[in-house]
């Protein structure tokens, strides 16, 4: 205050000497009313605290709406990064996902999007190799504050290339999806049992319930896993490359079945995909990773814009209307086109 | 490829558990008829019909029959369960954790370990000769806890004990189990060289094999035992989860290292528990897993069980046998266990590629 008080002063030495001699007794009122005369310093003064004044209440009107939406947010991260062995991986990651909706990761090999998955299912954690920054919270609550068991309850992963253990029957693997929920000490009870078989019923594994997990083909070691991962009874659901092991029919068979669960559960699915035009149709938002960035987000529509997918797949794709009203992107061979 | 249905499930696994069971007290009974003292079938059923409330039988055994019963061959039948038992839980848990079915419970320079206390102990003896208590079994307990403790920061070193890859884990400490029980073992001979009066002492106590004086080293043992035992048995339903890999594990809630490092220390425990009284008795912990496994399945809680029940009966039997087969003299109990497990384990070897191809 009062050096700033003597500074000003002095630089209108002239016309306070004039009012000083005025009014010796009252010093203060003067300068102040002085002052605005010389209008440079004042104004600056004033612009600033107006625009401190008019930031604050954006950031307050930006934070109201994000928490009375996280009522119906049940995942979301916030600037998320990944740095692995010094090399930046994931930059500034934003997701935002509500109970019932699907979300798509695409981009081409080495995107980011197996990373971002591992990341936002918790199961890559900060270590000395791995730095993470930001937030993945699930209901509002970040993940690095939940314990593992906690996240098991939260959020399921159906990996890309899963461990199926030797000799371990159908039912038995279904049933480890019910880990999170026992402990380390507690074997599975009746209430586990009845989760377990109706999973199987629904995913129409009952037949090759006794038979061991390792020796059941692509497509029914695929509907175990999923079986597995909805044994966790998770409201969030990760799959990495569900599809990329299955021929074109079980392909679109797991995806409805996924689709058909997330309907009828609620819900929250994030995947990684290659097929564009499966995730179009699947999706009702695309996230389009490139070099560990989004180059990308949006409907469907948006997304799958033929000609940025090109120069980023560095591939010759051709974009198709379906009936349905989705898009298909073709790849399409050049000379031929 | 043929599916390959596990032979037992569910009523099938208590079926397994109640044969094996009855396995065991067959070969109880067999072991506490069978002696310099021919003492009757009959009468010593008699004799433990007599325990059960309410039951008075006639023509029990009495007088020094009665004691050499009671104070000679059941203390001896007991110690052979307890540590038949041990070590085949010990070697499936190890099996299991480290997904090798090479494994035996002497990973990670157990015996080595053991078998340098138990030479400096036989070697020095006479400088410990008024001990209140046998060193022995304490040194052998020591050493192969030592050893373990050796493995495990040497491979905590490198960097495997609780990284993020678990195969890489595993291999470090397997490794580390190697150089540890090799530098040991340089160390136990040096010893032995220096002290040639007592190399037979030393050679008998390697080769394995049991000796009682009354109940002492079965209170000796059983706590470590029990307490071993059911540790790993509430790990087991854990050690499943671990099948499906890290990564897996840990989505699904399970924090691997600290399931593996559970199971690395009390696996060690039975051993080192079983080594102290018994020497180095082999094949036991390698080939009791793998025989139960192939009858029931990879359920570990059920292997375990099983494991134990078939460790100790196959142990008690061949306790039996090192006994009086070239009675008064006895047979070193690693050289029965090794002569009849290692055509078994072959046996099991020929079948499972069988059943696989």
């Amino acid at each position: 205050m009062s050096p700033g008080a003597t500074v000003q002063p002095v630089e209108t030495v002239e016309t306070i000497e004039t009012i000083e001699t005025f009014e010796a007794g009252e010093t203060v009122q003067p300068v102040e009313t002085v002052q605005p005369v010389e209008t440079v310093q004042p104004v600056e003064t004033v612009e600033t605290i107006e625009t401190f004044e008019t930031v604050t209440p954006t950031v307050v009107v930006k934070q109201t709406p994000a928490s009375r939406v996280s009522t119906k947010t049940v995942l979301s991260c916030e600037h998320m990064g990944l740095t692995l062995d010094g090399a930046v991986v994931l930059h500034d990651l934003n997701l935002r996902a509500s109970a019932g909706e699907w979300i798509v990761l695409l981009g081409p090999n080495g995107a980011g999007k197996s990373s971002a998955l591992r990341v936002l299912s918790g199961s890559l954690r900060a270590s000395r190799r791995a730095t993470i920054e930001g937030t993945v919270s699930i209901y509002g609550v970040a993940l690095r504050e939940r314990s593992r068991r906690e996240i098991g309850q939260t959020i399921a992963v159906v990996p890309q290339s899963p461990v199926f253990p030797v000799g371990v029957s159908t039912v038995d693997y279904v049933l480890l999806g019910r880990t999170p929920h026992l402990g380390l000490f507690a074997s599975p009870g009746k209430g586990d049992h009845v989760i377990v078989e109706e999973l199987l019923c629904r995913l129409d594994l009952e037949a090759l319930r006794e038979r061991p997990v390792h020796s059941l083909s692509g497509g029914e070691q695929q509907r175990a896993v999923i079986g597995r991962a909805l044994a966790q009874k998770a409201p969030v659901l990760v799959l990495d490359e569900p599809t990329s092991a299955l021929d074109v029919g079980h392909q679109q068979q797991v995806l409805e079945l996924v689709d058909r669960l997330r309907e009828e559960e609620g819900l929250v699915v994030i995947s990684a995909m290659h097929d564009l035009s499966l995730a179009g149709q699947y999706a009702h938002k695309l996230v389009l990773l490139n070099g560990g960035t989004v180059v990308n987000d949006g409907s469907p529509r948006t997304v799958l814009e033929p000609d940025s997918l090109r120069k980023l797949y560095n591939a010759n794709l051709h974009a198709v209307d379906l009936p349905s009203g989705h898009v298909a992107v073709l790849p399409v061979r050049q000379n031929l086109e | 490829m043929t599916p390959m249905t596990p032979l037992l499930r569910h009523r099938g696994e208590l079926f397994a558990v109640v044969g094996a069971a009855v396995l065991l007290l067959l070969a109880c009974l067999l072991a506490l008829v069978v002696g310099a003292a021919g003492l009757g079938f009959s009468d010593v059923v008699r004799t433990f019909g007599n325990w059960v409330p309410g039951v008075h039988l006639s023509h029990a055994l009495v007088g020094v029959d009665r004691t050499v019963l009671m104070e000679i061959r059941l203390p001896r039948v007991a110690l052979a369960a307890l540590v038949g038992g041990a070590l085949a839980v010990a070697g499936a848990s190890f099996q299991g954790v480290f997904r090798n079915p090479l494994v035996d419970p002497y990973l990670l320079g157990t015996a080595s370990g053991a078998g340098l206390g138990a030479t400096i102990v036989l070697s020095y003896s006479s400088a410990v000769a008024g001990w209140p208590i046998n060193p022995l079994p304490v040194a052998a307990f020591v050493g192969a806890l030592s050893a373990v403790a050796l493995s495990g920061m040497l491979a905590a070193a490198v960097g495997g004990s609780a990284s993020e890859s678990g195969g890489a884990a595993s291999s470090s400490l397997l490794l580390a189990g190697i150089a540890v029980a090799s530098f040991l073992t340089s160390i136990q001979t040096f010893v032995q060289q220096r002290r040639s009066d007592t190399l037979r002492l030393v050679y008998a106590w390697i080769l394995g094999g049991l000796t009682t004086s009354g109940w002492g080293e079965v209170r000796l043992v059983l706590p470590y035992v029990a307490v071993s035992a059911a540790v790993l048995l509430v790990l087991a339903r854990a050690l499943d989860v671990l099948a499906v890999g890290d990564e897996e594990a840990r989505s699904l809630g399970v924090s691997p290292s600290k399931v593996r490092l559970g199971v690395v220390l009390f696996a060690s425990l039975a051993t080192a528990a079983a080594v102290s009284v018994a020497g180095l008795i082999g094949f036991v912990g390698l080939i009791v897993p793998h025989a139960v496994r192939a009858v029931v399945g990879q359920k570990s809680r059920i292997v375990l069980i099983v494991s134990f029940l078939v460790g100790a009966a196959f142990l008690v039997a061949a306790d039996s046998v090192a006994r009086t087969i070239i009675s008064p003299a006895e047979l070193p109990l690693g050289v029965i266990t090794a002569f009849v497990g290692a055509p078994i384990f072959g046996a099991i070897l020929i079948r499972q590629h069988r059943r696989a191809t």
